[in-house]
């Protein structure tokens, strides 16, 4: 399976998750992601999902006027946000328990 | 390739979202932009422009748009005010000049003087007189402006060839309709709406039409020449009676003709 494909998949929960960890910016969560292994996800891919979590309402963001550049924008996890972290990790936790049952 | 270039061409790719989220999106990719370190080669990080514009599209669920009612939503407000702005301009404008072309507003003014002796003949429709050379001759009509603004009138332009040599008098346009003297000699003038001005030629009945005994010339209209604006025309007002000059014996025209008016 294309691991790229496969991450897509779950990018919506991985980007929650990271923002969920504190308030924090586009790059922030992009750097984060590649560091915790989702190096396969393009960057668009990431700024096209927050995009969308903003727009139902799962995120919530604010600009930040920065020192060395323009005004950068903070995302940070809203109660909404929380609830559908909570429920995919579950979902997720389900989904990948039944599929090293499979595997092992 | 430099950032704004590559913006641009991302935002060309998401030509189909309406403006305001296409200018919102650009913002937003912009900013990200900015995060990155100053000499990242952008192709190579982010993909191409195209790209980059259909994975956003996949990852923020931005379905393509089609139809008309997105092409226009696509355009910024501003030129679309600009452009019917624009076509509300021109339209009014062909409005106004087809218009004006077609601002046909004289009138028959309700009185005519037709030669002495003209008289209804068996045969002939309208009235008919028999030309007599160098007699008295005297023919004119009123006319009226039926529409709503002043037009110009400029004279009565009968073709050259006519049997009679005549002065164009004229009365002083009023709104009473009247006919009566004293006439003044014609000059262009403005006759505004609903106003009457009598214009009759008068002089004698005269040779220019080389017609032969037993002809009868026939008018039934009575041409105006006037100008509306920048536009000049003539109108052929019809005559309440059509009037035939009857040739009892030829009438061969001059060596050196007097034309008039």
């Amino acid at each position: 399976v294309d691991q790229a494909q496969l991450l897509k998949g779950v990018l919506e929960l991985a980007v929650l998750a990271v923002i969920a960890r504190g308030e924090t910016y586009g790059y922030e969560i992009l750097s984060t992601l590649e560091s915790a292994g989702f190096d396969g996800v393009g960057d668009a891919s990431v700024y096209g999902t927050l995009r969308r979590l903003e727009q139902a309402g799962h995120l919530e963001s604010r600009l930040e006027a920065s020192d060395s550049g323009p005004a950068r924008k903070y995302y940070s996890v809203t109660a909404r946000g929380a609830e559908q972290l909570q429920a995919g990790t579950e979902t997720w936790k389900g989904i990948s328990d039944a599929l090293e049952r499979l595997v092992k | 390739m430099t950032r704004e270039d590559y913006l641009r061409q991302v935002v060309y790719w998401l030509n189909d979202l309406p403006w305001g989220m296409r200018q919102n999106l650009l913002a937003e990719i912009r900013a990200h932009l900015d995060e990155l370190p100053a000499d990242t080669d952008l192709r190579a990080q982010l993909g191409t422009p195209e790209a980059y514009a259909k994975e956003l599209r996949a990852a923020a669920d931005l379905e393509r748009r089609r139809g008309p009612i997105a092409f226009l939503r696509a355009r910024r407000p501003r030129n679309l005010i600009l452009i019917a702005l624009v076509l509300t301009v021109t339209g009014l404008a062909i409005g106004a000049v087809v218009w004006i072309d077609r601002y046909e507003p004289l009138a028959f003014g309700g009185g005519a003087q037709y030669p002495a002796g003209a008289k209804g003949v068996a045969g002939i429709s309208g009235e008919s007189v028999v030309f007599r050379k160098g007699r008295p001759f005297i023919f004119g009509i009123q006319i009226t402006n039926t529409g709503r603004y002043t037009v110009r009138i400029l004279g009565v332009p009968y073709a050259a060839i006519h049997p009679w040599t005549a002065r164009l008098l004229m009365t002083h346009p009023n709104y009473s309709g009247s006919m009566t003297r004293p006439y003044e000699r014609f000059r262009p003038f403005d006759l505004k709406p609903h106003q009457i001005a009598f214009l009759v030629f008068k002089g004698v009945y005269a040779c220019h039409t080389g017609a032969g005994a037993g002809l009868t010339m026939t008018y039934s209209d009575f041409p105006i020449r006037y100008k509306f604006l920048w536009r000049t025309a003539t109108t052929a007002i019809p005559l309440p009676e059509d009037l035939a000059f009857v040739f009892r014996t030829s009438c061969p025209p001059p060596k050196n003709p007097t034309l008039t008016p």
